[in-house]
């Protein structure tokens, strides 16, 4: 004799959970296909989703520099840089982020991220495909929100010398539409 | 028709640059640990991974030295084992050339970054005064105008100009028609249209021929120069560890031409230590950057002996260049085939004969130079250049119509719509997307291939410089293959009228000049030069006088009786930048010294003028010859015009019957011959004729005496009755039951 499927194990329970799923997954993907910036009090969060350039549509790999870059237009022409230590040939991204070292570039005149010799702490992680930067460089956060730029240029560099670029809306907390997490 | 085919031309570090594919050099490289390898744990696999691999790598290498020497006999393996002693007593040190190789690619991959970067600053700067032009008033109406250019899908075939007429706001634009083309790659379905330059942004942008950064607004302009200031002084320090190196001295020449520093660029590529006909390349570009084109042609020239015929092949391809229909038949060509065949191109493209260089086919150079340059890394400022996003189109567009003087951005979200019109095609992202933007004041110097292959046979029809308006304004309905922007403004002169007349030594020919272009009608005397040429070798000046602006002159001169390019070059004085010219190839009848005793011949009639009253053809001369009409059209204004020819072997005392007979020729239909005979059709051909016979005192004549007497006559010829059409008028000799024909063929205008 069966007995009914109660809690989880029921078909509504079942049904439900598929749709919670499928709605969180959807959100994660809509989540990756956008990039991010978002400053917080103490911290400012950047979300880098992977362009389809070389990296996803490799046919012969390259020795060279990745490199990201995101140009934070406050007054003083700050940046940030995600470059390689060292010349590498892959295209995993895990593996170059890892090989790479999360840079500050405070002078507009740092154009190329290799220049970038002061190194922040903070850090840097690949989930996704998107690339996370948490800054809580005090005095990078309180630069940030005293400029308050509208939107910041993010670009990504591969070997062969592609490259991307692209305006992120900056969303502050205090922001109106800001949506806390 | 197919897509626009694209040359890829080798350049010096095409293989080798940075990719290090080829290292280490050695047979371990199998064995390298590479990051890409599927098994790759970095933190856990290195150490093992590289023990292990080492160990092999010194296994193989013992295990193929011991091979080798078993392989050779004793007395010669004792002498390796010596040899290898010594060698590893004195300490081996690795191949010089290895390490510095593998500091190169280290400094390119490193340039590579630097110019990236530098270009992705370039760009943000661009993209915010592309921005802020179309946040003016009337700027949103002009981003919807263009969107059309920017939108550019590759629908039509890529010998289909597209017509098009702008709906926009802005009444001027409104009232202007453009045509364009679509230039196509093989491999995308990336495109790019061409167009004039149809409206003014705002603010207005400057010609970026001039400067890459009169393409971003003067605010931006200092800051750029700053970083560029930056990179080279990156790229500075390469070159002086790398002199060699092809691809840093080419990016340097680049970058300092954008900086504007051209003495800079002058003397980069005057030190360049590359491939020799790199370093040439490079100078040639350097100086025809600098508008000097004579020594900008001869580094060109000492560029292509330098190169392999398989290089020169590729460099001189002018399959691009080509209408569409065309290309066949210059891709049937052997690259052997072709070197004759692309020179006869060059020499009949040169926009003055009479002036020194060529500076359509320095241009040409000069475009290939900049497709090298920009495409020595995937991306430039704004462009890609591999063919996988539409390389390809862009090498043709730039090899056309050489840069843009502007290209308009249309906005992120038009640059999202044109990447999804892509992706859904299967074809990659290529933003940012443009217009490119040409000024209008640029020539089509270029004949037809078909005219290539018979020069001396090519009508003044086969160039078509540009076809401008009554107030000398190009039509901007008119899109050629190609273009160019000369130094000074180049226009077309009338077709006119030429007459070849036989001499004991060669041909008297003889051109009309109508200066009638609205920008020669006023100013100072024009520089006209009768100039002949058989090849870009070989130029001879015929005649040469100043004629007034707007008025018709008459240049004559003696020629060898050969095939000959005939040109009419007027050259304006003054400050007069404006240039005209007619050309066409032609065909002379022999000397006289050919015409044997006996012998009688004609020359083909020519028109005379008779507006003027104080043309005289009671007694005709070669003097009359200077009352040429100016043209074969003959208009209601000319319907009595005089017709003067020559006889040849004619003596004043010879008795011979002239025929002056004017007709059409068209041909007659089956079906119009069987109504003519039924008498339902009448005969559409007209003609009419006139007969008389010399000696006649009332009609005069004169001589020329000499071994062969010369006989000038002249009528007059009333065409009023004539409808308007095209007709044959034939001057006809008989002497002794031997008739001889000259003939010209005119059209009675409306």
């Amino acid at each position: 004799m069966s007995t009914p499927a109660r809690g989880w194990q029921s078909t509504g329970w079942r049904f439900l959970a598929l749709i919670l799923l499928a709605g969180a997954q959807s959100e994660r993907i809509a989540a990756q296909e956008t990039n991010q910036v978002t400053v917080d009090n103490d911290r400012v969060e950047i979300a880098l989703v992977q362009p389809k350039l070389r990296i996803r549509q490799n046919r012969s790999l390259q020795n060279g520099f990745y490199a990201w870059r995101i140009d934070l237009r406050t007054k003083d022409g700050s940046a940030i840089a995600i470059a390689a230590d060292t010349a590498m040939r892959t295209d995993n991204i895990r593996d170059i982020v890892r090989g790479s070292t999360l840079r500050r570039c405070p002078d507009a005149h740092d154009f190329s991220s290799l220049r970038c010799s002061t190194r922040l702490a903070d850090s840097v992680s690949v989930r996704n495909d998107v690339v996370r930067i948490v800054l809580r460089d005090s005095s990078l956060v309180r630069l940030i929100r005293a400029d308050r730029p509208p939107a910041v240029w993010a670009s990504v560099f591969e070997p062969n010398g592609r490259f991307r670029v692209d305006r992120i809306r900056v969303r502050f907390d205090d922001d109106e539409d800001h949506v806390l997490r | 028709m197919g897509p626009a085919t694209s040359v890829q031309v080798e350049t010096p570090w095409a293989g080798e640059r940075w990719h290090a594919d080829d290292f280490p050099p050695t047979a371990c490289r199998q064995l390298t640990i590479r990051p890409t390898s599927p098994h790759y744990r970095p933190l856990v696999a290195l150490p093992v991974r590289a023990l292990a691999s080492a160990a092999a790598c010194v296994w193989s290498g013992l295990r193929q030295w011991w091979m080798t020497i078993r392989s050779v006999p004793t007395a010669g393996r004792s002498a390796i084992v010596a040899a290898l002693f010594v060698v590893l007593t004195l300490g081996l040190a690795p191949p010089a050339g290895a390490q510095s190789r593998k500091d190169s690619v280290t400094v390119h991959a490193r340039l590579v970054l630097s110019i990236s970067e530098f270009q992705a600053a370039w760009q943000r700067a661009w993209r915010e005064t592309e921005t802020r032009r179309f946040e003016s008033p009337n700027g949103e109406a002009q981003r919807r105008l263009r969107s059309i250019l920017v939108h550019c899908h590759p629908t039509e075939a890529d010998s289909q100009f597209i017509r098009t007429f702008w709906h926009g706001s802005d009444e001027i634009v409104r009232q202007r028609n453009f045509q364009f083309a679509q230039v196509t790659g093989r491999n995308s379905m990336f495109a790019a249209c061409p167009t004039w330059l149809f409206a003014d942004p705002n603010p207005p942008a400057q010609d970026e021929r001039f400067g890459r950064d009169a393409a971003l607004l003067e605010e931006f302009r200092v800051g750029m120069h700053s970083l560029r200031a930056l990179l080279l002084t990156e790229l500075d320090v390469a070159a002086e560890n790398f002199p060699g190196d092809g691809w840093i001295t080419g990016q340097r020449v680049r970058f300092l031409f954008d900086q504007n520093d051209i003495a800079g660029a002058q003397a980069a590529a005057r030190s360049c230590k590359a491939e020799r006909w790199w370093c040439a390349a490079l100078r040639g570009y350097a100086h025809a950057r600098i508008n000097e084109v004579l020594p900008a042609e001869a580094a060109f020239r000492e560029m292509q002996q330098a190169m392999t015929p398989q290089q020169r092949c590729a460099w001189d391809d002018v399959r691009d260049l080509l209408d569409p229909a065309e290309r066949n038949a210059y891709s049937s060509l052997s690259c052997a085939a072709r070197v004759a065949a692309v020179a006869r191109f060059w020499w009949m493209s040169d926009p003055l004969l009479r002036v020194a260089g060529n500076e359509r086919q320095v241009e040409h150079n000069v475009r290939r130079v900049e497709v090298a340059l920009h495409s020595a890394l995937e991306q430039d400022e704004r462009y890609t250049w591999t063919d996988r996003f539409g390389g390809d189109a862009m090498v043709s567009l730039v090899m056309r119509y050489g840069w843009p003087g502007y290209t308009a951005w249309g906005g992120d979200s038009i640059d999202d719509d044109h990447t999804d019109y892509l992706e859904t095609r299967s074809s990659p992202r290529s933003s940012p997307y443009t217009t490119f933007e040409y000024s209008i004041d640029r020539v089509h110097t270029l004949p037809p291939w078909a005219a290539v292959s018979a020069p001396f046979l090519a009508p003044e029809s086969s160039w078509s410089l540009s076809p401008d308006d009554q107030l000398g304004q190009p039509y901007t309905e008119w899109w050629p293959d190609e273009h160019f922007r000369s130094r000074r403004r180049l226009v077309q002169l009338p077709e006119g009228q030429q007459a070849m007349l036989r001499r004991e030594n060669g041909v008297r020919v003889a051109a009309t000049v109508l200066l009638s272009h609205p920008l020669l009608r006023q100013g100072p005397p024009l520089d006209v030069m009768l100039v002949s040429s058989t090849d870009a070798a070989n130029v001879d000046t015929v005649a040469r006088r100043g004629i007034r602006a707007g008025t018709v002159g008459v240049m004559q001169g003696i020629i060898p009786s050969a095939p000959t390019m005939l040109g009419v070059e007027a050259v304006g004085t003054g400050n007069r930048a404006v240039d005209g010219r007619a050309r066409l190839g032609i065909v002379p009848p022999p000397s006289l010294a050919d015409l044997k005793t006996g012998e009688i011949a004609v020359s083909d009639p020519v028109l005379l003028d008779l507006q003027n009253e104080a043309v005289n053809l009671d007694k005709p001369s070669e003097e009359l010859l200077d009352q040429m009409l100016n043209t074969v059209n003959v208009d209601r204004r000319h319907r009595r015009i005089g017709v003067y020819w020559e006889t040849y072997g004619v003596s004043a005392t010879d008795t011979i019957t002239v025929s002056v007979r004017v007709a059409t020729d068209e041909q007659l239909s089956a079906m119009r011959r069987l109504g003519m005979r039924l008498n339902l059709a009448g005969n559409p051909n007209r003609e009419v004729v006139q007969s008389w016979t010399l000696p006649d005192p009332q009609r005069g004549s004169s001589i020329i005496p000499g071994r062969v007497p010369i006989g000038i006559n002249a009528i007059v010829l009333n065409l009023s009755q004539l409808q308007p059409d095209t007709y044959v008028l034939e001057v006809s000799i008989e002497r002794a039951g031997s008739v001889v024909t000259g003939r010209r063929r005119i059209t009675v205008d409306r």
